[in-house]
């Protein structure tokens, strides 16, 4: 299990962590039910604070994606994760629905729209 | 306490063994010159010690680390009139001891000139004690230092007073009362001080 | 009892040098990096913490016992590592252990001797032939070897390389692996708290000037540079703090999302510990 951490990237570790377990969820790197690393040890070994873990878990849980058993850990949740991945596109979608809108709007071609999105999903 | 204790004695060690040839350099000069104040020298080497434990506190600035473990102020004060009183017992078993030895060697007979001495000194060095320890505590080991010239004079000149009159060899009507006396008025003068130590030391601030 | 250490309206005047209601706390299983410049009065707190220092009014809680009545029993279950070396030149770090081990009802020789191992620190040396790290990893080792629950330190990382900072800080880390265990460190080098402190409490003038989570600070607050007519734009409920130099201001903002939005045409950077306090230090309001 990989976790890299950027510290220029401008956007908070917390955020970079929970992405990073997302992704490894969905590719089904980590399966169903698999025991998560503790939010303290996970803190211990990126050397950030255990309040940071904390959140990026708390994310997690939010979204789905893990379940935290007070006492045991944090386990990737039993969830079908097609289901997941059903649910991320459909997510994707209304955001891009959104840009699709304010591209109409403001007379920005299909062109330019697929140009800005390529730019972005390669760069990443 | 017992850590306390412990501490002062084991930042000692390494004066234990100068302290140690010192004496053994005062016994050889002295002893044959018949002079027995060699015997008082001993005690207050060893009662002045505790003098030393506290310059080393202040140069660790140990008291203040002290009181972050569990150790009250109390304790702390304790345990310097402890060592003192441990170093004082300590210089005189060690004074009789080269008192007798000293005697044999030298085929003289142990006489009670040198018991008196050995009493009369580990008394005044407890007096001694009593008097500089609250004053350490109030002004600090450094200060405390020269008032302890000062301090070294009343007794020196005690002594030296005593020997004038030929006080110090009770063999008169009654020595027993002399001692008593002198035990009593040691004895109040050290509680004294512990209650006076322990009051500075409860409102200083680190 | 979810804090490890409650402080409530602590005063102390010393000369004139003043303690003005000084509250914060430590929740449990956290690290709370205590900052401020030197003479701000973090040293102080953490004396009347520790009843260093008579206190003139407030209360201190540790493990929700008062820490004027429970003195003792406080202590036992504390680690506390202070400004310097507090051990004599002369002792050995075995000399320590017989010290401690009458001192301290649970102090734990193994544990001791574990840490010295792994500090790589000498058994047959006088401590005044110790480094200054060494003498600081010695403290630490000491300050942890009675298993406590709560570590307080005084500028236990200042002056020290990187390489030895790093050390001690995998050591904090290894210690907050249990959930009941905290620490409380006093730094003016805030580098090292930038990585691992949860909680940030910032003095200044023996006044409480900042108390937050370290991951909203950083992740909320921001720098916003502009020039003297966008500044003159700004709400000044929009801003904590601004410093002007004579090409321009650099202001910070609680939020920085919600400014770069409002203002799209200024530039809003992320600001680190060590700039958050010098903005509330050197800053005007």
């Amino acid at each position: 299990m990989n976790i890299i951490i950027s510290n220029n990237s401008g956007k908070p570790i917390y955020e970079q962590i929970a992405m990073q377990i997302k992704n490894m969820i969905i590719r089904g790197d980590l399966a169903p039910g698999e025991l998560l690393p503790s939010m303290r040890f996970l803190a211990k070994e990126l050397r950030i604070s255990v309040i940071t873990t904390k959140r990026a878990y708390s994310d997690l849980e939010r979204d789905g994606f893990i379940e935290t058993v007070t006492g045991k850990g944090s386990f990737v949740a039993n969830k079908n994760m097609a289901f997941i991945r059903e649910e991320q596109l459909r997510l994707a979608e209304e955001c891009l629905q959104k840009a699709v809108e304010i591209a109409k709007s403001s007379d920005i071609t299909y062109e330019e729209l697929t140009e800005i999105i390529e730019v972005l999903y390669k760069g990443e | 306490m017992k850590g306390l204790i412990l501490k002062d004695l084991l930042n000692l060690k390494g004066t234990f063994k100068t302290l140690g040839v010192m004496l053994l350099l005062f016994a050889v000069v002295f002893i044959p010159a018949g002079n027995n104040f060699v015997f008082g020298i001993i005690i207050f080497m060893f009662a002045m010690m505790v003098i030393t434990t506290i310059s080393y506190d202040d140069l660790a600035r140990w008291d203040s680390y002290a009181l972050t473990m569990p150790v009250t102020r109390k304790e702390i004060v304790l345990s310097k009139y402890l060592v003192l009183g441990i170093l004082n017992i300590t210089g005189a078993i060690l004074s009789l001891c080269v008192g007798f030895i000293g005697t044999m060697v030298m085929g003289r007979s142990f006489s009670m000139e040198i018991l008196a001495i050995i009493g009369v000194v580990f008394l005044i060095a407890i007096v001694f004690g009593s008097v500089m320890l609250p004053l350490i505590y109030k002004f600090g080991a450094e200060k405390a230092r020269l008032m302890l010239i000062l301090c070294a004079l009343i007794p020196t000149g005690f002594l030296l007073l005593l020997e004038q009159l030929q006080i110090p060899i009770p063999t008169d009507a009654n020595p027993w009362l002399y001692l008593l006396i002198l035990v009593a008025f040691t004895l109040a003068g050290l509680i004294l001080s512990y209650g006076l130590s322990l009051k500075i030391y409860e409102k200083k601030e680190f | 009892m979810n804090n490890a250490l409650e402080i409530r309206n602590l005063n102390k005047s010393y000369g004139d040098f003043q303690l003005k209601d000084v509250s914060f706390s430590v929740p449990k299983g956290s690290i709370v990096g205590f900052i401020g410049e030197n003479g701000a009065g973090k040293t102080t707190t953490l004396k009347a913490i520790l009843n260093l220092i008579h206190r003139d009014s407030g209360t201190v809680e540790i493990m929700g016992m008062d820490t004027v009545a429970e003195d003792k029993k406080i202590k036992e279950n504390i680690g506390v590592v202070l400004d310097g070396c507090n051990f004599h030149d002369n002792l050995k770090t075995a000399d320590i252990s017989k010290m401690m081990g009458s001192i301290y009802k649970n102090w734990n020789p193994v544990m001791y001797k574990r840490y010295l191992a792994k500090f790589k620190l000498p058994d047959n040396k006088i401590i005044k032939s110790f480094s200054t790290g060494m003498k600081m990893k010695l403290q630490i080792g000491v300050a942890l070897s009675h298993e406590p629950q709560f570590l307080i330190l005084d500028e236990a990382t200042s002056g020290l390389d990187p390489i030895v900072r790093e050390e001690i800080l995998d050591v904090f880390m290894d210690f907050i692996q249990d959930e009941e265990h905290s620490i409380l460190i006093s730094s003016h080098i805030t580098s090292d708290l930038d990585k691992i402190a949860d909680y940030i409490v910032l003095i200044h003038q023996g006044e409480i000037l900042l108390d937050d989570d370290k991951e909203s600070l950083i992740n909320g607050m921001g720098s916003l540079k502009c020039g003297t007519e966008d500044f003159n734009k700004l709400d000044k409920d929009e801003y904590i703090r601004y410093r002007n130099n004579a090409f321009g201001y650099e202001v910070l903002v609680k939020d920085k999302g919600k400014m770069q939005k409002k203002y799209p045409e200024v530039i809003v950077d992320g600001v680190s510990i060590e700039e958050i306090m010098l903005f509330y230090i050197k800053g005007v309001k």
